[in-house]
């Protein structure tokens, strides 16, 4: 049994690959290496086992290829950052998920499972209750309201605070183009997968951690983000008030989950929350980075800035993959353990030094600076 | 439905807990472990380790499940400490409750099943066995606070239609009840008597409490998520049975040929007390099936299993 996994080079990809090959299937990985997530090029962690194609999604002979003597695909190709490039995430996310689906109809491949990953940030702001009780999906804050450091999501008539709630699949209010691209995937991925008798799966990921997180990444990972800081001794950057709610998963939970859903026909045609399952403030988190590297005495630095377009909070409910048997087994201690230990094992630690402090510099880690940043 | 069990690491909770389960529920236990036990958590369960004095962090746990049902069985429970130290039996028992009443209000909660104390909030009864309208006369502070959280479940309906069940429960036995426990005459005495020590009897035996097997209450807690809207029930077996009773009864099954030992009655407890479960059976559809001879045998099975380190 051959599986396929686009973007196999990446994080999430690359641990999914070895749990594969570890359980005896052949792979084939499809991995544009795109910059600057793969700023040094092919990663050395690649297993030599695996077919490796260079190739991208958007490119229908490079998939073809990839898609040889292959029965499941994964596909984990993404592009994440947040820039304003707007239809190279439609591109990469929707059309390469649909350009899959176009070759398996077309050369009547036989395909037995396709699975996609997605995002909480599909959920957009997610889920909220006013103080009436009533569940309410609130757009995402004005630049007004953050502006005047109100950080809480209001209700858009009384002006009081809603309370968020966890956020179940069947929510979807995306908001950028990343989580639009992501949304219009998952659509394509179950509706065309039903439609022509693919069984297809879409998992939404919170916050995923562990080694092998790109220290290049423009945006993802508050894991990283903090890590870096004490790693090179310096206090981090916190965002608005710190009391941001996020749910952090480890990557081995991930990997369990990915091949949960693989294993399982119950999950044909679904789409599951893949998180935590436990709400942590962003200055909890940070807490707890900080005592993996030993440096409580770092105090963040919260002096009140923040990005045009977070989510106040962010916590998935994670029942409907519970029901299938699955359980986070790992905490975010374990995670950031584990992602230390993965830093200190770099050798070109320099070069992360210099980049970092060239991002921290951008972030804001150590300059304070104007009241706003906008991404 | 996603039901939220406070207190499920204890005795009685944690079959509730099993008995939610195995109806294809979703179950989250919350529990501080002053009392209960990790190991009795169902591994099923989603486990929340808080204090339900902690109110930040039990509003949390609130928004992350989404419980539909609050089923909230954990408690100050011991009537020595509330006379000792009544302000902490009032923060936990009154205090603690009220928290959950306000967030399960805030999300709009199906129902609110809470757990009283058909024991203690009657006083000395005028009359046997106890219904539901006899007057509150309790006679410790835990039979106080265990009552007051009545009336907030009471306002809370009135005033934001917060649906609710009181169980005012009897004396429950069965497995998992911890020996070393301050409740739990059975389980003191089968405890003491596979170790061959002679059980002790304070005052003269004759006291009579109402005993039910914890599978019933189990029972109970499953109707109660349908059945009952704003009403206060007995959960009860209808009958008294003495503390001699009991010696007798086990010292029979357990073949245990020493007499008890007596010593002078504590003083504050309650001589007769024993429930009438009619209203249970009119509101719930509830009665106790197990009978007391197979309920004990049931319990000292699983105290002679975890003796060997077998037990579940």
């Amino acid at each position: 049994m051959r599986v396929l996994v686009t973007g196999g080079a990446g994080f999430i990809g690359s641990h999914t690959v070895d749990a594969l090959l570890e359980r005896g299937y052949e792979v084939t990985i499809l991995d544009s290496l795109e910059k600057p997530v793969h700023l040094k090029g092919k990663p050395n962690y690649i297993p030599k086992a695996a077919r490796f194609i260079e190739g991208d999604v958007r490119k229908r002979d490079d998939f073809l290829k990839a898609l040889s003597d292959v029965q499941i695909v994964y596909y984990f190709a993404a592009y994440q950052d947040y820039l304003p490039d707007f239809s190279k995430f439609f591109h990469v996310n929707s059309v390469g998920t649909a350009l899959l689906y176009e070759l398996i109809v077309e050369k009547k491949l036989p395909i037995e499972k396709v699975i996609v990953a997605s995002s909480q940030a599909v959920a957009g702001e997610g889920l909220y209750r006013n103080a009436a009780g009533h569940e309410i999906l609130p757009p995402i804050r004005a630049l007004k309201q953050l502006e005047a450091g109100q950080w809480e999501l209001r209700d858009s008539q009384s002006g009081e605070i809603l309370q968020w709630q966890s956020t179940p699949e069947t929510v979807a209010n995306p908001q950028n183009q990343y989580a639009m691209s992501k949304y219009s995937q998952e659509m394509i991925a179950l509706n065309l997968g039903r439609r022509y008798g693919i069984p297809s799966v879409a998992l939404r990921y919170s916050i995923v951690q562990g080694p092998r997180q790109s220290f290049y990444n423009h945006y993802s990972g508050a894991c990283r983000i903090f890590s870096l800081a004490y790693f090179f001794n310096r206090a981090p950057l916190i965002y608005e008030d710190g009391a941001q709610m996020r749910d952090y998963v480890s990557i081995k939970d991930v990997v369990r989950a990915n091949l949960l859903v693989l294993d399982n026909p119950r999950a044909n045609g679904e789409m599951y929350n893949v998180g935590g399952g436990k709400s942590f403030t962003v200055k909890e988190f940070c807490a707890i980075v900080a005592r993996v590297f030993e440096k409580e005495h770092l105090h963040p630095q919260i002096p009140g800035l923040f990005r045009f377009g977070d989510t106040r909070h962010s916590v998935s409910d994670i029942s409907k993959l519970r029901s299938l048997g699955w359980e986070p087994q790992f905490t975010p201690q374990e995670s950031v353990r584990a992602y230390r230990a993965y830093l200190e094992e770099q050798t070109d630690i320099e070069d992360i030094l210099e980049y970092a402090q060239e991002r921290m510099q951008s972030l804001n880690v150590v300059r304070t600076a104007c009241k706003k940043e906008v991404v | 439905m996603r039901i939220l069990l406070i207190g499920g690491a204890g005795f009685i909770a944690s079959h509730v807990a099993d008995a939610y389960l195995s109806l294809g529920h979703e179950v989250a236990v919350l529990d501080n472990l002053s009392t209960g036990f990790r190991h009795n958590i169902p591994k099923k369960a989603v486990y929340y380790e808080m204090d339900i004095l902690d109110s930040d962090a039990v509003t949390r746990a609130f928004q992350e499940f989404r419980p539909e049902i609050v089923n909230h069985h954990a408690a100050q429970m011991d009537v020595r400490v509330s006379l000792v130290d009544p302000e902490f039996d009032a923060r936990t028992n009154i205090l603690g409750s009220l928290r959950l009443i306000l967030s399960s209000v805030r999300i709009k909660v199906k129902k609110f099943i809470y757990i009283s104390t058909g024991g203690a909030v009657y006083g000395e009864p005028a009359s046997l066995p106890v219904r539901e309208d006899h007057p509150v006369n309790p006679e410790c502070a835990y039979g106080i606070s265990k009552h007051t959280v009545e009336h907030y479940l009471y306002l809370y309906r009135f005033l934001e239609g917060l649906n609710y069940v009181v169980l005012r429960y009897p004396n429950v036995y069965g497995p998992r009840q911890n020996p070393k426990g301050e409740a739990g005459v059975n389980a003191i005495f089968i405890d003491q008597m596979l170790d061959n020590t002679v059980p002790t009897i304070y005052g003269d035996g004759e006291q009579l409490r109402d005993y039910v097997y914890v599978g019933d209450i189990a029972a109970a807690n499953v109707l109660a998520i349908t059945r009952g809207n704003g009403e206060i029930v007995n959960i009860g077996s209808g009958t008294g049975t003495s503390v001699n009773q009991i010696f007798a009864a086990l010292a029979k099954l357990l073949n245990f040929q020493s007499p008890p030992r007596y010593a002078p009655a504590r003083p504050g407890e309650i001589y007769k007390v024993y429930l009438d479960p009619s209203r249970a059976e009119k509101v719930l559809g509830w009665t106790a099936k197990v009978s007391f001879e197979e309920g004990l045998s049931h319990t000292i099975e699983w105290h002679k299993a975890r003796l060997v380190g077998q037990a579940v």
